[in-house]
This record gives structure tokens, sequence and C-alpha cells, in this order.
């Protein structure tokens, strides 16, 4: 009687077996809403590490990451100009775990804005964007700019010297745009000084709007993989048996899949059914594997390091160099020499070229592998446009000193 | 059975365009609600005391304020000590006569014009008036040239 009882609590959770058959490793799958974000079998090309290095996943992974930090800290922080510094305080020297849990959440932040970056890299090297996946491409692009907007909102929050002045200087940037700047600028900081609206503006912004907007696009973004036919991967060899099989309309291999009803080809159609091994435990068990890896990194790191906190914001005196964050140091560089120049024109081609990147780039070959030779061109553009970001990054980083004059950092 | 028809048409267009009337006021009416109305900031203007606790030749930082008076031959005059290049704050450079910008190397002579760097436009000047008590009242709503001076 007993033992009924759990069995039957057991089964109305979890509707299927043990997944060792066929049968139910399908079922797994299927009848989980989030594991149903996969498909049951994924081509063996796909899960090879070397081939997506898991950046993407690993994206996703931090941003949980960052909204479970993220609601513990939103428990001591007050965005008031007068309270804000103290709540960093008190969570850095009171709170119990409370430095820990700002320290993950920090390097969590600057971690997804390095692989957000990769992972754009990585579907650029392996052509990944390539047809039907420009517009995927395209919401990534989005998904880039709101990481950055949400890394950039979370930087005013702690109101310390930092964060005064890169805020100040970031939103005269945006002042600095054609027609709409200066309305742009008065709507972002509620006002024309960065005090107490623009703190509040921000803290919206931050723990609301941005991950919400984030949240909708990374739906669209996973969705979209599995309806542009899961992981893209070189050309599959057409067997000519199959075609002779599906003579008159040929339909997909998955039984389950809705577009056996619908017209027209499906992605599926005249590939290898063999190329494909399940999801569980294929592909689930490598992303735990990933996934405690990559905690256990970001918990040794928030262990030994501390996210800064300088002196209360002081809006009489700026530090000397005073700096935007670091994955903006980049454009601060080109700032330096004209702001229109760094703050919009160049930020704006960049983004225009992104996002019809794949519409302009009509060479069909070279899908799913790295570097291919079949297109040499575009990739030598591409890396000269991301390593002169890497070096200007650099060199704001560790070669400008007081003044933003040249110095050695050594 | 025609007339019926063309009704309900009707009646639909009216429809939907008080749906599209509905949803367009609504979100006229929350892009009007982020812009404030009241801004607690700062008043434009305020006294900074009398001339006599200015020096010649010797410039005062007045930091709640963002300026910094100067005092020379011709008279009073200020100056605002937020860059134009994109808002830092300025220091006085005693033996340079000139203002550095700390954020992005931006240089300007003693009048606030642009000596070197990205800044686009000269440190703004704001007018400076006797009030009848004897203080000096400046307004950062009321931009002046860089001739500008009040003669004490
Ligand atoms: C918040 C940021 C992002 C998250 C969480 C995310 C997540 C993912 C995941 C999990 C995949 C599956 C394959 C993989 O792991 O590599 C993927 C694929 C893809 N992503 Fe993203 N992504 C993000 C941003 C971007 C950006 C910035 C771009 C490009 C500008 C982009 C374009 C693509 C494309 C085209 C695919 C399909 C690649 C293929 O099929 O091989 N994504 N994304
Ligand atoms: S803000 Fe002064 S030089 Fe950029």
């Amino acid at each position: 009687m007993k033992k009924n009882i759990f069995a039957r609590i057991w089964r109305s959770v979890f509707r299927h077996g043990i997944p060792d058959t066929d049968m139910n490793r399908s079922l797994v799958v299927t009848s989980n809403i989030f594991l149903h974000l996969h498909p049951v079998k994924v081509r063996k090309h796909g899960i090879k590490f070397w081939y997506t290095m898991g950046f993407g996943g690993t994206s996703f992974l931090l941003f949980i990451i960052l909204v479970v930090t993220g609601a513990l800290l939103m428990l001591y922080y007050t965005p008031v100009p007068s309270e804000a510094y103290r709540s960093m305080k008190d969570l850095n020297y009171v709170v119990s775990f409370g430095e820990f849990q700002r320290n993950l959440h920090r390097w969590a932040a600057h971690g997804m804005v390095i692989t957000v970056f990769l992972h754009a890299c990585r579907v650029f090297y392996t052509a990944a964007y390539k047809p039907p996946r420009e517009f995927n491409w395209v919401i990534g692009v989005f998904l880039l700019l709101i990481t950055l907007g949400l890394s950039f909102t979370g930087y005013l929050l702690p109101w310390d010297q930092l964060s005064f002045w890169a805020i100040t200087v970031g939103t005269n940037i945006v002042g600095y745009a054609p027609f709409i700047g200066e309305k742009l600028k008065f709507l972002l900081l509620g006002g024309n000084t960065v005090g107490e609206g623009a703190l509040l503006r921000f803290y919206v912004l931050h723990c609301f709007a941005l991950p919400l907007l984030i949240s909708i696009f990374m739906a669209i973004h996973f969705w979209r993989i599995r309806k542009d036919g899961g992981i893209s991967g070189p050309p599959v060899e057409v067997k000519e048996v199959e075609t002779e099989l599906h003579s008159e309309k040929p339909a997909p291999e998955k039984t389950y899949g809705l577009m056996a009803l619908v017209d027209g080809e499906s992605f599926m159609v005249k590939k290898e059914p063999e190329d494909t091994v399940f999801t569980w435990p294929h592909l689930v068990l490598r992303e735990l594997l990933w996934a405690m890896l990559v905690i256990n990194i970001l918990v040794l790191i928030s262990l030994y390091f501390s996210a800064p906190l300088e002196e209360m914001a002081n809006p009489y005196k700026t530090p000397n160099p005073a700096k935007a964050p670091w994955y903006f140091l980049g454009l601060q560089e080109l700032v330096h020499y004209s702001a229109f120049l760094g703050g919009i024109l160049v930020p704006t081609l960049a983004i225009t070229a992104l996002i019809i990147l794949p519409y302009i780039d009509r060479n069909p070959r070279g899908e799913g592998v790295w570097f291919s030779r079949e297109r040499q061109w575009i990739q030598i553009v591409f890396t000269v446009c991301v390593v002169a970001l890497i070096v200007l990054t650099i060199i704001g980083v560790f070669f400008r000193g007081a003044n933003w004059s040249f110095v050695v950092p050594w | 059975m025609i007339k019926n028809k063309s009704r309900r048409e009707f009646f639909s267009i009216i429809g939907f365009i008080g749906l599209a009337c509905g949803i367009a006021g609504y979100i006229y009416s929350a892009l009007r609600f982020i812009f404030p109305n009241i801004l607690y900031e700062p008043p434009t203007s305020f006294r900074i005391g009398k001339p006599e606790q200015y020096k010649i030749n010797s410039p005062v930082f007045i930091r709640e304020r963002h300026i910094f008076v100067f005092y020379d031959l011709q008279g009073i005059y200020s100056i605002s000590s937020i860059c134009t290049h994109l808002g830092c704050s300025v220091n006085w450079k005693h033996g340079k006569e000139s203002f550095e910008c700390p954020c992005h190397g931006s240089i300007f002579d003693k009048d606030g014009r642009v000596k070197k760097g990205a800044a686009p436009r000269p440190l703004e000047r704001y007018a400076v008036e006797l009030a009848a008590d004897g203080n000096l009242i400046v307004n950062t709503g009321a931009r002046v040239d860089p001739t500008y001076r009040l003669k004490v």
C-alpha cells in the first residue's frame, strides 16, 4: 500500500518509464517542458564539443545564474542615491554570503558578455547563419545588444564613483545621436543629470524590463533553432534509397512532426536517420557536465576575486582616468577622438552590418565547418573588425592613464 | 440581406477603428508618461556671495554648482566645469592656466575655448549679475558669450 502511493505520485509527475528504451527516451524529452527545448534526436555533428563549444548554452546558463543571484541581491538593495551605496556596503560586510552572491552576479555578468560574443563569433566562423537560419542570427544580434544593455544598466546600481561617471559618459554619448539624442538622454535619465530619477529608471530597466525582453528573445531564439532543423552542420548526403521510399510527397523522419501535414519539404527530408543519436542521454549528459564545470569555475572565481566597489559617487569630482566598463572601452577609445564617431557612427554601422550580414552573404558554401576555405573573403573582413575591436579594447583597458594619455602598464 | 451584411460590415469597421484608437491612445499616454513634468534638480539661479570674496586672478571652484568663478581686470565671469564632450568634471591647472578633462583629455583655455581634444564646444559661460543686496547671482539658464564680464 505504502509503496503504491509513492509509485502513484511518481507516476502523476513523470508519465514515462525509466529512459532505457527508445520509446521512453523519446517520452522523457517530449513530456518535459524544459527538455522539450531539445528535439528527441540530434545530429551527432551538432553535439560535438568543438563544433559549438557550448557558447550559446553557456550564455543561457549564466543568464539563469544572473536571475537567481540578482533576485537575492534585490532583497537588500534600495534604488535611491542616499541608500544604494550603503546597501552595497551592507552586502559586502554585513549580509551573510552577501559578497559571495554579489561576486557571482558580477562575474557571471562579465562572463555572459564574453560568451555571447564568442557564440556570435562561432556562429559566424561556422557559417551557421546561412539559410534557413538568417533570421535567428538577427534575433541573436538583438540578444547581444540586450546583454550589453543589461550589463550597462547594472553598472550604475552600486552608485560608486565607477558607476556614476561611466553612466554620465554613457548617457552623454546617447545625447550625440542626431535629432532624437537629447530627448532620448532626458528620457533615460528621467531628467537632465544623473540623479535619483536616473537611478530608479536604470533599476527598473535592469531588474525588470530588460530581463523580460531578453527572455522573450531567448524563447524565440531557441524556438527558431528547433524550427530551422536543429544545430547547423555540413549538408547531409542524400541517399537514393530514401527518395524511392517516399516517392510522392516525402514526409519527415519524425513521426510526430507537424511538418508532415503541411505543404513543401521539411528540413529533415532526405536526411539520413542514422546520423542522429538520442538527446537523452547523449546531449543532456554533456550539458549537465558542462554546466557543472562552468559553475565550478564561476564559484572559484567568486571566492577569490571580489567585485570592485569604489568610493561613493561624487558628482563634483571625476576620477582620473574615468573609464567605462571594459566591454565599452574600445568605443571609449574612439570616443576620445570624436564622440559622434565612437558613440554613434561606428556602433550604428557595426550593428547594421551585423543585422544584414546573413542577407548580403549569398555564398551558399561553407556551412557547418569552422573556417571554411570557401568563404575566405568574408572571414578576413570579419576577423579584421574583431581584431580591431579587441586591440582598441586592450588599449583602453591597459594603455590609458590620467587624462586619457597613453601609458605603458609596466 | 445585403443591407444586413453591409450594416454588419459597417459596425465591425467602426469597432476596429475604435480598437485602434484605444490602443494608439494608450500608447500615447504611456509615451507621455515616461517624460517627467517636475524635476527635483538644483535651481538654475543661485547666489555665490559678494564680489569682495573673490581675488583677482585666482579662480574659485564652487563644486556643488559645477562652476568656476573668475575675477580678472575686466570683471567677474563664471564658467561651467562640465566638459562639453561627455560631461566629466574638468580641473583647473594653475600653472598652465587651462582646464583639463580627466575623461578623454580635452583641454580648454582660461576662457573655456577648446585647445585640444574631442570636446566640440567651449565650456558654457553663465551670466553673473549683482543683486540689490550686493550678492552675486549666477544664472545657469542664461548662456552668454565668452567676452561677457560683470564689471565691478
Ligand atoms: C543571450 C544571448 C544568446 C543565447 C543565450 C544564445 C543561445 C543559443 C544556443 C543555446 C544555441 C544552440 C547552439 C549553441 O549553443 O551554439 C544558439 C544557436 C544560434 N545562435 Fe545564439 N544565443 C545568444 C546570442 C546570439 C547572438 C549574439 C547571435 C549572433 C549574432 C546568435 C546567433 C545564433 C544562431 C544563428 C544560432 C544557430 C546556430 C547553428 O544552428 O549552428 N545567438 N544560440
Ligand atoms: S568628457 Fe571631457 S574629454 Fe570626454
